[in-house]
């Protein structure tokens, strides 16, 4: 069947993607980096793509906010909404994942380090918004407050990620204070990896997303059959 | 330390992905499903 390819050639190239990390990120060289962390810096294709993808998620929710308060239709809401729930899968990902490999590499899960709290605290306000949308049991007033509600916690994600890490002094975690980010300094092979595995995480955080939005007008359609 | 044994890792995480991928698909189907019969009762 044509169709299924031209409709969902872009969810193949997603889980391709995906796949490619997956081989090509234990097959190619790695540079040898101080301390002990050895091959284990290929996490950076499981674990530092999460959060990128992460990012990417919770900007979606941001654009689909705003687009809601300037056009006030629900259908921005509703996907405004999944786009936080598959941001929030990746974070949690992004945080466990990070803790395994802190406690493998560091001797413990969790620092008191500026980019570790700052992602912490950025998945807390992500959480805030699920649980003042559950508050608001009228549709455009919790879609215009959740929307509201949105803006800030964008703004929150930049400075405890993208802002605070970088003022402090220095830290274990790559990026902070003197240390290089890890992007900017990334060797040049692990890039063919890196930049591919997040293009495919954003993509399957679309398909869910994707999926989450037409289960949800399912179940509404199925609760309100007299609306068309 | 063998280094043939890091294909097996690759086999494993491939599976895994695989795996999603095929969950994935067939989600994706099942809701086209009843999409569509939504929208032929509507007829």
């Amino acid at each position: 069947m044509n169709s299924f390819f031209k409709n969902n050639w872009w969810k193949l190239l997603g889980l391709t993607l995906i796949l490619y990390s997956i081989v090509a990120g234990f097959l190619i060289e790695v540079p040898k980096l101080q301390g002990n962390i050895g091959e284990s810096i290929r996490n950076l294709f499981f674990h530092v793509v999460m959060w990128f993808a992460m990012m990417v998620m919770f900007g979606n929710s941001l654009v689909r906010s705003l687009r809601y308060l300037s056009t006030f239709d629900i259908k921005h809401d509703l996907v405004a909404y999944e786009s936080v729930n598959i941001g929030l899968l990746f974070g949690m990902l992004g945080i466990v994942t990070g803790m395994e490999w802190a406690n493998f590499t560091w001797g413990t899960p969790w620092t008191n380090d500026p980019q570790l709290n700052g992602a912490a605290v950025t998945i807390l306000a992500y959480f805030a918004y699920l649980v003042l949308r559950r508050s608001i049991d009228e549709d455009n007033k919790r879609a215009r407050i959740a929307a509201v509600y949105n803006v800030f916690a964008f703004v929150m994600l930049i400075v405890f990620i993208g802002i605070l890490p970088k003022m402090a002094s220095g830290s274990l975690h790559p990026g902070a204070g003197g240390s290089s980010s890890t992007v900017s300094s990334l060797d040049p092979t692990m890039r063919l990896v890196f930049y591919p595995a997040i293009a495919g995480w954003i993509i399957i955080g679309y398909w869910l997303i994707n999926l989450k939005v037409r289960m949800a007008n399912i179940r509404q359609m199925l609760d309100n059959p007299e609306q068309s | 330390m063998e280094e043939s044994k890091i294909f097996v890792v690759i086999l494993v995480l491939s599976t895994v992905l695989i795996g999603l991928g095929i969950y994935l698909f067939m989600l994706d189907r099942r809701i086209k499903k009843m999409e569509n019969e939504i929208k032929s009762n509507k007829d």
